[in-house]
């Protein structure tokens, strides 16, 4: 269609000699006369076509860059089409594929099981230190998996710290075993839950109070309430942070290699070790598939049901605990025990041992700077590539733009690993130049989290109303100067937001720097990884802490600028 | 020459017509209300002309220019046209004076930023914010700021629906005052009727995607072009008639006035609630069905007993009938009534 109008343009200018354009040009120039001389400075020159076109040929490349992965791995199963088969038909192939499967579930089940009471408690009734608790229980999701598993490894291993606590007064000599599913769901659950509890605590405010009390008052008590309207209510919000936790589970490669758990990631990761590298990919674009098959699964869900969030006009009655409040009070200790005083703590002890050990600090400034540029390079280039994508998805609805909205929707499912080794093999075969280069990372994070960005940019866009810039085109401004002048003031703090986002997630990725940073380029990420993966536990303390607190002063500042911006 | 002339326009969204074979000239200086039921296209309309869409056929030509026509289109910031939004669209960013001066370049923009101020009787609040102003104010901030650049026409959506009904008053007479003081043309939407007779120097009415009549607001009910307008404007019944020499002979009675048809035509007879009196009468043609208290006045429905045809009658509040009293209903219009050839629908 761009390239007809793009054409039509060019005829029109070169064999009509007296129409469309040039007519107006002609009549424009015939009336300057009587026009105030405040407008004739405004005839700049026609910018009319141009940007729509950069528009597109921006989000072209973007989507081109989304696909990479995913068809390089596709080609390449197919040139590999016996061997791929073969593949598939080994039993091993399945057994990881129920495993992974069984991972994911298990702990979309168990984080449900605890962030659904954590949400109803801390909105919902008058449970003491509401606030505290409030405050506390989303708190995990600064801890990245790896960092989070080599806490509990080091904490409730073998030898780990609570049963050389335990064996001097009792005699403990063993304990059960963390390693394998129970280390990955326990570290996964405690990590993931805050996804469902801030979607579920999100959707009980905004849920109208006179739901429930009609419901009381067609006679239902409060149980068979809460069961037939509250939870109903609820239902999206829990698939939404339901799908989110199991993609967390799915794509996860710190926690279950730390853990020892073979799903996917980690076979991935070991077979790219042993230059198994077709097995590789193919159970990289496996994994994807896992991955798409869950969103679509999502979508389904979420189609279904639509309930409207007006926002509550008041706010909703509170449920008088009573005695219940002790084993709530309890429950909620617990989940901020296991979730935050235990790895905070055990990772104050590592650092505290290894900085008495005498463990050497001197390489983390460089370690840190790289981290931090790499991470704050990526989220300037992705929040800045998000942005055509984000104003055609908003402005320009059509059947393309949906389908480019629905394209950034599913890279967000793309595991880090499988975007890794495809970048890595397509880097080799194909852009030797670019194979090991800091370009090349870059470009991976920005493939791994532009649907962050794109999601933070729309919901920005979606803010300002089309009237907005009708008015500044009515008042005589080209569809540039309208953005420069009116858009990008308004949206500057959804660019600020999906940056910090970026900055955020980057700061933390852990298979994609492993696999593509240039030799030498160590991060934070990848120093504790290779710490902990030789047992060096007091070592990957002081880089853990500093990937917790730089990752977690963006979301910081992301939050307290939308309680300020909230009037 | 017309500021504004719209010739033959159409526009569908997704296949669904909103506007069609739309014609429509707003002379200079003038004042014109495009007026009907939400969805007719009135918006649509306005949009076409300020230039955020573009017609599938028909012409549109702003001054001596032509802005829309097969195989050219001219984008909004380059047609001269003010828009007032109906949530009045104030950039949010910008203070009073920075939202005033948007629109306007080179030296001499403070100047004309107070001088327009002060018109809309905003002076000294160029440093506010949009967000510090109320309603009213932001409405006649945005008016100030698409007045500014002097554009050929202003257009204006709606601009009264966000406000309450005692501020609406009070500042449609405003708002007309400054229009009439710049001598701008303008062009308004609205599906307020009152507001539309009020502000109106003429009343454009549409429906379903068509015009159906464009005339002075008395015109509209002295003679209304279609059954449409008849119906829409002033809440008519309609009653059927029969033509004779000299009048209409009705079932409630005969009209005496001239008719330009032959005698003996079948037609229907435009009868305006005030057309009609009641009188109580047990033997009466018609019984009330409901009525509505509005103060000074009732407003009765009434059923003919014959023909179960209801018709709407206005009575001054003295004359207070309970549901189902047996009632004579009479036309006494006073004035020729408008009439229409019985519909093929009926």
């Amino acid at each position: 269609m761009l390239v007809r109008r793009a054409a039509m343009g060019l005829r029109r200018a070169s064999t009509f000699p007296f129409s469309g354009r040039q007519r107006e040009q002609h009549m424009s120039r015939a009336e300057a006369n009587h026009i105030p001389a405040s407008w004739r400075s405004l005839r700049l020159p026609r910018l009319e076509g141009w940007p729509s076109l950069a528009l597109w040929a921006a989000a072209a490349a973007c989507a081109a860059v989304l696909l990479l992965p995913t068809v390089y791995l596709v080609i390449r199963a197919f040139t590999a089409s016996d061997a791929a088969l073969q593949t598939l038909l080994r039993p091993r192939t399945w057994e990881t594929v129920a495993r992974t499967a069984g991972l994911a579930l298990a702990v979309t089940a168990a984080s449900s099981v605890i962030a659904v009471p954590l949400a109803w408690l801390t909105v919902r009734t008058d449970l003491p230190l509401r606030r505290l608790w409030s405050v506390l229980t989303p708190l995990p999701l600064v801890i990245p998996s790896y960092v989070g598993a080599y806490l509990y490894a080091s904490a409730l291993g073998p030898r780990g710290l609570l049963q050389q606590a335990l064996e001097a007064p009792l005699g403990i000599t063993r304990l059960p075993d963390i390693y394998g599913f129970p280390g990955a769901l326990f570290t996964l659950t405690l990590l993931s839950y805050p996804y469902i509890l801030l979607s579920a605590r999100a959707a009980l405010q905004r849920m109208d109070p006179a739901l429930e009390e009609a419901s009381r008052g067609l006679g239902s008590g409060a149980w068979g309430t809460f069961l037939r309207v509250t939870l109903p209510h609820l239902r999206p919000a829990l698939g939404a942070g339901g799908l989110l936790v199991a993609l967390y589970a799915l794509r996860d490669f710190g926690a279950v290699a730390i853990m020892r758990y073979d799903t996917f990631t980690r076979v991935i990761y070991t077979q790219y070790r042993s230059f198994d590298r077709s097995q590789a990919a193919l159970f990289a674009l496996i994994l994807i598939g896992l991955t798409l098959v869950l969103l679509m699964l999502e979508a389904r869900l979420r189609g279904r049901a639509r309930y409207d969030h007006s926002a509550a006009t008041r706010p909703p009655a509170q449920v008088a605990l009573g005695p219940w409040r002790w084993p709530a009070l309890l429950f909620c200790g617990l989940v901020v025990l296991l979730s935050l005083a235990l790895p905070a703590g055990v990772l104050v002890y590592w650092l505290v041992r290894g900085l008495l050990a005498g463990e050497a600090l001197g390489s983390l400034g460089e370690i840190t700077l790289n981290s931090v540029s790499a991470a704050a390079i990526s989220a300037l280039a992705t929040t800045l590539a998000a942005l055509p994508v984000a104003v055609l998805v908003v402005r320009r609805a059509s059947g393309l733009t949906r389908a480019l909205e629905r394209l950034v929707y599913s890279a967000y499912a793309l595991p880090g690993i499988a975007v890794a080794l495809a970048l890595v093999f397509f880097g080799v075969n194909y852009a030797l130049p670019l194979y090991q280069t800091f370009a090349m990372l870059i470009l991976a994070y920005g493939v791994l989290f532009l649907p962050q960005a794109v999601g933070a940019l729309r919901a920005a866009l979606l803010q300002v109303h089309p009237s907005l810039e009708e008015s500044a085109r009515s008042l005589g401004r080209t569809p540039l100067q309208v953005f420069v002048t009116i858009t990008a003031p308004l949206i500057r703090p959804g660019f600020t937001a999906g940056a910090a986002l970026v900055f955020l997630t980057a700061m933390k990725e852990l298979p994609a720097t492993l696999i593509l940073a240039p030799i030498g380029f160590q991060t934070l990420a990848t120093a504790v990884w290779s710490a902990v993966s030789e047992a060096f536990f007091a070592r990957a303390a002081a880089p853990a802490l500093l990937i917790v607190l730089l990752s977690s002063v963006p979301m910081a500042l992301i939050t307290l600028r939308e309680h300020r911006d909230r009037p | 020459m017309n500021p504004v002339h719209c010739e033959q326009l159409s526009k569908s969204f997704r296949s669904v017509p909103a506007v069609q074979q739309f014609s429509l000239s707003v002379r200079p200086g003038e004042i014109m209300a495009l007026l009907g039921p939400s969805g007719c296209g009135k918006t649509t309309v306005l949009r076409l002309i300020a230039g955020f869409e573009r017609p599938d056929a028909g012409r549109i030509a702003i001054g001596e220019r032509e802005v829309a026509a097969p195989g050219l289109f001219v984008p909004p910031e380059r047609r001269h046209v003010g828009m007032v939004f109906q949530h009045y669209a104030l950039f949010p960013h910008l203070s009073v004076g920075d939202n005033v001066a948007y629109g306007l370049r080179g030296k001499g923009r403070q100047a004309a930023v107070r001088e327009m101020l002060d018109l809309v009787g905003l002076g000294g609040l160029e440093r506010r914010m949009p967000h510090e102003l109320s309603g009213g104010q932001q409405q006649r901030v945005a008016l100030a700021r698409a007045l500014a650049p002097r554009p050929a026409v202003l257009l204006l959506d709606e601009p009264f629906s966000n406000l309450d009904a005692d501020l609406r008053a009070a500042l449609r007479t405003q708002v007309r005052e400054i229009i009439k003081h710049v001598g701008t043309t303008a062009l308004f939407v609205t599906h307020d009727q009152e507001e539309a007779l009020y502000m109106g120097d003429r009343v454009a009415v549409m429906n379903a995607g068509h015009l159906e009549q464009a005339a002075e607001p008395e015109a509209l009910f002295a003679a209304p072009a279609t059954r449409f307008v008849a119906e829409f404007i002033g809440q008519a019944s309609f009653v059927p008639a029969a033509v004779t020499e000299n009048g209409l002979d009705t079932e409630l009675g005969f009209v005496p006035q001239p008719v330009s048809a032959p005698s003996g035509t079948l037609v229907e007879a435009v009868a305006r609630p005030d057309d009609l009196v009641l009188s109580a009468d047990p033997q009466g043609n018609a019984r009330i069905v409901s009525r509505t208290f509005r103060g000074g006045e009732y407003v009765y429905e009434v059923a003919l007993l014959g023909s179960q045809r209801t018709l709407r009658c206005v009575c001054n509040h003295v004359h207070d009938y309970a549901a189902d009293t047996r009632v004579r209903v009479a036309l006494a219009p006073g004035h020729a009534l408008a009439w229409f050839p019985v519909s093929e629908a009926r």
